[in-house]
């Protein structure tokens, strides 16, 4: 049958593959041909497993002529962030430091996923160590953004976002230890889902590309419904991840379709206000009015220590970077860009009190969002600043708000990340979707976050929003 | 805004960490250096200055549904 991959989802692609309409080898065909066609111009994949996804495809078609359906991820293509250990595949974690390194295990998400049936097209483009927003990676290139090729994918899981934007997968696995999921979704125009702390186990993540205490393996998608899909796959505890959760797994898709009359949405205020580019202003207002027409009440949300989170964020992953690459600096120092070694090595010089501190902080800022949520369902806020600035303006060092030029990086690191920062703090499940675009056609993106294993009400409204609203339809105009 | 000057203490603790672990640094590098730290000190300040006492560090996130 004729694919207009554009236009495919998990959702719409699963049916016809479980009624054997569609075969697997000839998808994943079609996305092999589509990634040599545009990867050399996006630089989304670092490592194209073309046979072994063929090898993976014919085996799932097999079963499913054979009638071992296994479930809606079936013979559907996926790409995973390179920080993610697949076996077999040289998994660098954006450095040169672990470009020989070939897993002989997976990480338990992905082992999860190929349970599920999914093809593995190959490995994804990333902030070098996954310390950054940017995906300017000085080892393995710049991803660049399918909306714009000027512009940035975000990052760090940059090379995922774009090849789910572009459709060179149809969905992606990356990880997220301040915003990496988040920002590179909003910044591609998907859906990037941080869900709870513990929610998908972080068994298999490369040590060090992000703070034990703040990561999260993470879901990008083309839409909510194929999100929900993706996270039912591979949530759940893990023995092998003792910092993995033993909450049972909601049924997720049963979430979608619900209405959202009586939820209460708290607007959630603080440090990061005064970098929201007008743009973007204005794209949330936009998605606010639409989630009060579906229902959704709507106040101010205030926590009290709010303006700790940035201090508490810096210091917790300064020490636990730290702690994770200390054998590499005193063996590969020369193996960082410089910019990696200068931030690694001034982590070295952080006090253990202020590690100490920050956790007592951190404590105090839970709690508070933990009050909160008592009478509030959801918090809402962008999900960056500002629109997404070019490669250029990045590697000056700089960001472009409402006609000014300013510093994107200080001491709480990049700015893109500010709005990001309370749920890796928190841990609590947050969601990034598309609510509109800037003046420069690239996508912006709205913010859901809710309590503690409530990653079912975030599909919910999430897929309400979406359904009300044409964002998610639009595509980037990729030429063949 | 011109950035600050280091302090020569901070300089001289890169400067030790850089011989401990053998960092080839310039001495423009070390400067570099000692200014993040001395920003990143600046902004740690505030965890400081907050009063926290009888709170029980977070020793892992207890998430609860």
């Amino acid at each position: 049958m004729a694919l207009e991959i554009e236009r495919a989802t998990i959702g719409a692609l699963a049916p016809l593959i479980k009624q054997k309409k569609l075969s697997p080898v000839e998808l994943t065909d079609a996305y092999l041909d589509r990634i040599k066609r545009l990867n050399p111009r996006l630089n989304a994949y670092v490592l194209i497993a073309e046979e072994r996804a063929r090898t993976e495809a014919a085996a799932a078609e097999r079963e499913i002529r054979e009638e071992r359906y296994r479930g809606p991820l079936h013979g559907i293509p996926f790409s995973i962030k390179d920080n993610l250990a697949v076996r077999g595949l040289r998994t660098a974690a954006g450095s040169p430091i672990l470009a020989d390194w070939v897993p002989d295990f997976d990480a338990t998400a992905v082992a999860r996923l190929k349970e599920a049936g999914a093809i593995i097209l190959g490995k994804t483009n990333m902030h070098e160590w996954a310390l950054g927003g940017t995906t300017i990676n000085p080892f393995f290139g710049t991803t660049r953004n399918p909306w714009d090729t000027a512009r940035i994918a975000g990052g760090s899981s940059g090379g995922s976002a774009a090849a789910v934007a572009a459709d060179l997968c149809l969905g992606a696995l990356g990880t997220d230890s301040a915003q990496s999921v988040r920002n590179p979704a909003s910044m591609c125009g998907i859906v990037g889902l941080k869900p709870t702390y513990g929610r998908v186990s972080q068994y298999g993540t490369v040590a060090g590309t992000g703070a034990f205490s703040c990561n999260h393996t993470g879901v990008l998608a083309k839409n909510v419904e194929d999100c929900a899909l993706i996270l039912q796959a591979v949530a759940g505890s893990d023995p092998r991840d003792p910092l993995s959760a033993g909450v049972p797994v909601a049924n997720y898709s049963a979430a979608i379709g619900k209405g959202l009359e009586g939820l209460k949405a708290g607007i959630l205020r603080g440090y990061f206000e005064e970098f929201i580019a007008l743009e973007v202003k204005e794209s949330f207002a936009a998605a606010l009015a639409t989630l009060q027409s579906l229902g959704v009440q709507l106040e101010e949300a205030t926590v009290p220590h709010m303006d700790l989170i940035p201090a508490i964020k810096v210091a917790t992953s300064r020490v636990e970077n730290a702690a994770a690459h200390e054998p590499y600096l005193r063996a590969r120092s020369k193996d960082y860009s410089r910019q990696t070694l200068f931030s690694y090595v001034s982590a070295l010089l952080t006090p253990a009190a202020t590690y100490v501190q920050a956790q007592r902080a951190r404590r105090l800022v839970c709690e508070e969002f933990d009050a909160l949520l008592k009478r509030l369902d959801l918090f809402l806020l962008p999900t960056i600043p500002f629109p997404v600035p070019t490669i250029e303006d990045c590697r000056d060092g700089c960001v472009e708000i409402d006609g000014r030029k300013i510093r994107r990086q200080d001491e709480r690191g990049g700015l893109e990340s500010l709005c990001c920062i309370p749920f890796n703090v928190t841990g609590l499940p947050a969601i990034s979707l598309g609510c509109g675009f800037s003046k420069a056609g690239t996508p912006i993106g709205l913010q859901i976050a809710a309590g503690a294993f409530r990653e079912d009400l975030l599909f919910r409204v999430a897929a309400a929003y979406e359904r009300k609203t044409s964002w998610s339809e639009a595509k980037p105009q990729l030429a063949l | 805004m011109a950035e600050s000057s280091p302090s020569a203490v901070m300089i001289e603790r890169v400067r030790q960490l850089a011989v401990e672990y053998g960092f080839d640094l310039t001495e423009g590098e070390i400067a570099a250096i000692a200014r993040q730290t001395e920003s990143c000190e600046r902004l740690f300040r505030v965890l400081h200055e907050t009063d926290l006492s009888g709170v029980t560090p977070l020793l892992r996130l207890e998430l609860k549904e």
